[in-house]
């Protein structure tokens, strides 16, 4: 209260004193007008030379830098003794750099992200678990938006230190399929059926040429990797038209897509023997006869069919 | 064409049926690659239709023009142009359909439709290369035999090896975009072509003729260069024949 107490309200309120108040206000608005105008100017004539990200740092630097300006101008004209605050402020920010060295570390790498340029504003990324748009790059982090509308942000000291891929960087990309095919399938017939089925899909490119690469045997069948090439824009579209026009050509070529299925040989070549002990009144139909997945003693496995 | 009511008229071309109809101030415009030529006056619903809405005294005006990207052609099988030489090649270039609302000079553009239905394919590396069409036909030493009735337009190409090595490419990219299109009295022609192929580190240097070859004969533009024509411009537009196939 007695610093109130102290002020002289007289001389404050005085005509001359609330013109000078009065002059140092619209010093000020007339600053901001001004670095508004030079903002707009700058983001115009960049928005046509450079990318997004640039633009967004250079703006942010000339305005965080002319606000700085503002501010200092407008103390001088209220004559205020600056020698001590930026002394203070030298300390202060001294204390601060200590106390906040991840802030440091996060804007080192920040700028590392803006000279190395791995992304850029508009780019679709994928780090760690998260896949999204990137939205803005800023001094401390990197703000993503995900595909199912969250906006996570990403402290770019980790996004400098840890490995991420850049979806759009390259303007075409390559679409894997991986099926898995009985090996009593005629490879021959599925690589054609496959190159047939790129072929027909006016969004898969013809060049480069989509690959049918046999990969391995495995347990449930011969791996195939199917790759189509395909526009980056173009992706949700490609991937739900080839995915279901695989199933239903092959749907219509009689070429099974086994998923966890065992085939069982018996190692003299001889055809499993099946008896039937006693028939199970509660699976038994209507009519008396077995249910359909007990095949008759006569009815066996021929060699080489495998049972499912 | 001006039309009544709903009425509709449907045509053929190329590969592509056409259906327009009317309403006070709408056009609607539906094309399909499937669905064949209906001998009936009403229009099929189940095709997809877009609307424009112009003004009720707009008319519907139809144009060809050249595809909107490069189109990529292949030799039948791999040509070889000696150091020094050269050589006249032909193609055919497969049409499109653009609807107008005003007569050519005040055209606003409705929509575009491809006469064929052209597969899109990367010409280039992987990172600068460019998204073209894949057309059927190709490259041929003599003019492509025609109905006056096809879709397509003719180019002609001359090609010179203007390098000390041997040029031998198995695709070449054809800027359509820059070209004019021509027609004569039965057939339509772009502008003549002249590609300088200055060795397989550089591009090539495209030279767009103002006319068409003189083998086409009295012609007129019917349809404006999609992207503003340079005289000379520098582009990749060989695909030499590849050495390794990467996966």
């Amino acid at each position: 209260m007695s610093f109130i107490q102290n002020i002289d309200w007289q001389s404050l309120l005085s005509p001359d004193s609330l013109w000078a108040f009065l002059y140092v206000f619209l010093y000020a608005v007339a600053g901001l007008i001004l670095l508004r105008v030079v903002i707009l100017i700058v983001k115009r004539v960049l928005k046509r030379r450079t990318t997004a990200q640039v633009t967004m740092l250079a703006t942010k630097g000339i305005n965080y830098t002319g606000i700085a300006i503002i501010v200092t101008l407008v103390l001088v004209e209220l004559g205020v003794n600056l020698a001590p605050i930026l002394g203070a402020a030298g300390i202060v920010g001294l204390a601060v750099g200590i106390a906040s060295q991840a802030s440091l570390s996060n804007i080192i790498s920040g700028l590392f992200l803006v000279s190395e340029k791995p992304f850029e504003i508009g780019d679709i990324i994928k780090t760690g678990e998260t896949t999204g748009v990137v939205v803005s790059i800023d001094l401390l982090s990197v703000k993503i938006r995900t595909f199912d509308n969250l906006f996570i942000r990403v402290p770019n000291e980790r996004l400098a230190n840890t490995e991420l891929t850049n979806i759009t960087r390259y303007p075409i990309r390559r679409m894997n399929f991986t099926l898995t095919l009985s090996y009593e399938e005629d490879m021959g017939r599925v690589e054609a059926l496959l190159r047939e089925i790129a072929l027909a899909e006016p969004l898969c490119l013809n060049e480069p040429e989509p690959i049918v690469l046999f990969r391995d045997y495995t347990d449930a069948g011969a791996t195939v990797l199917f790759g189509i090439w395909f526009q980056k824009s173009d992706f949700v579209a490609v991937k739900n038209r080839v995915f279901s026009t695989i199933i239903s050509r092959f749907r219509e070529e009689g070429i099974r897509l086994p998923l966890g299925n065992r085939s069982l040989y018996p190692g003299d070549g001889q055809p499993f023997p099946v008896r039937i002990v006693a028939p199970d009144p509660d699976r038994a139909s209507p009519d008396g006869a077995p249910p359909a997945d007990i095949l008759p003693g006569d009815q066996q496995l021929p060699p080489g069919a495998g049972a499912s | 064409m001006n039309l009544l009511g709903r009425q509709c008229v449907q045509w053929r071309v190329g590969q592509v049926t056409l259906w327009a109809r009317a309403f006070d101030d709408e056009w609607e415009i539906a094309c399909s690659y499937e669905t064949p030529v209906l001998d009936r006056e009403d229009c099929p619903e189940d095709v997809p239709w877009t609307r424009f809405v112009t003004v009720a005294n707009d008319g519907l005006y139809t144009q060809p023009a050249l595809p909107d990207r490069p189109v990529v052609v292949r030799p039948q099988s791999p040509i070889v142009i000696l150091p020094g030489r050269w050589g006249r090649f032909y193609f055919s270039v497969p049409l499109w359909v653009r609807f107008v609302s005003q007569p050519a000079g005040r055209a606003v553009t409705m929509t575009e439709v491809p006469t064929q239905n052209l597969s899109s394919t990367w010409f280039g590396d992987m990172a600068t290369g460019a998204l073209c069409y894949a057309v059927d036909s190709r490259l041929l030493r003599r003019q492509p035999a025609m109905d006056a009735n096809d879709a397509f337009a003719r180019c002609e190409i001359e090609v010179r090896n203007g390098s000390r090595e041997r040029l031998q490419f198995e695709r070449i990219c054809v800027h359509v975009e820059h070209m004019h299109l021509f027609q004569t009295a039965d057939k339509y022609w772009t502008n003549q072509l002249r590609v300088v192929f200055k060795g397989a580190d550089q591009v090539s240097q495209l030279t767009f003729l103002p006319q068409p070859p003189a083998v086409a004969g009295e012609a007129a533009v019917v349809c404006e260069p999609r992207v503003a024509m340079e005289k000379n411009i520098l582009k990749r537009s060989f695909n030499l024949i590849r050495e390794i196939t990467g996966i």
